[in-house]
């Protein structure tokens, strides 16, 4: 199977970081929609901790979903280890669940220590970690980009709107 | 369900390509939305909000907005599986690719 031949699963490979126990937050366009964006997005991103141990959580959990650097899919199933992994400040991973990516910080916010976070329950029955709401606006906002600019506005309002109920 | 369909695809397509896609969409009855690359001006950003559609969204729970996501993306892989020829989903591939591989080298992690 051609690796953009699979839909992506967005339940499916947050349920497999969280039972594998990776430490991760959510961030981007999943994080937007956790807090109420109607914008959608291709892929998943996370901020996790670079480090061996958690790493090697994250390659268990995706391991089984045959995954591939996204720009690299020729090396064939990620061949580092978790200790060479740890030196990446960005994993771009397909698989056979779909797109996710693996940042070592967001800016203009810093690595995962740096993020402030809400717990949501984004799969039935399973919380995870999501960046803030008014983080992920400056995110979003120092992207720049235009569909980042229309998910910002968006997320600004949902703050109004919450803040009004 | 509010959430709106703008899965979109990769925004340096050229013209022709999104024309061959929403021709394709069009054809087999799909809403043309699904396959449009428009994105909103970031000036224009907060003038083109649909309040109610957000209004409605919030009043899901995450994990329902989630799903509806997931739902959406399934629905737009079916669409492009069925409308979009092998050549033209190969090139919207290594689009995504050669995106991925800019920021790559723009965190310092190029080859």
């Amino acid at each position: 199977m051609k690796r953009h031949d699979a839909e992506q699963q967005t339940e499916e490979l947050l349920r497999a970081l969280i039972e594998s126990g990776v430490d991760f937050v959510v961030v981007g366009g999943v994080a937007a929609i956790a807090h109420g964006a109607t914008r959608s997005t291709k892929d998943l991103d996370v901020v996790i901790p670079m480090v061996p141990d958690n790493l090697r959580r994250l390659l268990a959990a995706l391991m089984p979903h045959a995954p591939v650097h996204l720009h690299r899919p020729d090396l064939g199933i990620i061949p580092q280890t978790p200790e060479e992994l740890s030196a990446f400040r960005t994993l771009l991973i397909s698989t056979a669940l779909g797109r996710i990516d693996i940042l070592r910080e967001v800016d203009p916010i810093g690595e995962h220590d740096a993020l402030e976070t809400i717990e949501l329950e984004l799969v039935d029955g399973l919380a995870c970690r999501v960046v803030s709401l008014d983080q992920l606006v400056e995110i979003k906002s120092h992207v720049g980009r235009p569909h980042d600019l229309s998910v910002e506005a968006e997320l600004r309002k949902i703050r109004e709107l919450r803040g009004s109920d | 369900m509010a959430m709106t369909a703008s899965c979109q695809l990769p925004t340096r397509v050229d013209a022709s390509c999104r024309e061959e896609g929403e021709m394709a969409a069009r054809s087999v009855g799909y809403p043309s939305i699904v396959m449009s690359t428009e994105t909103t001006p970031s000036s224009d950003a907060t003038a083109a909000l649909d309040v109610e559609a957000l209004r409605a969204n919030l009043r899901l729970t995450p994990a329902q907005r989630i799903a509806e996501l997931d739902r959406m993306l399934r629905f737009h892989h079916r669409v492009q599986v069925r409308t979009l020829s092998p050549d033209l989903r190969e090139r919207l591939w290594q689009e995504e690719v050669t995106e991925a591989r800019r920021r790559m080298e723009a965190s310092g992690d190029g080859e």
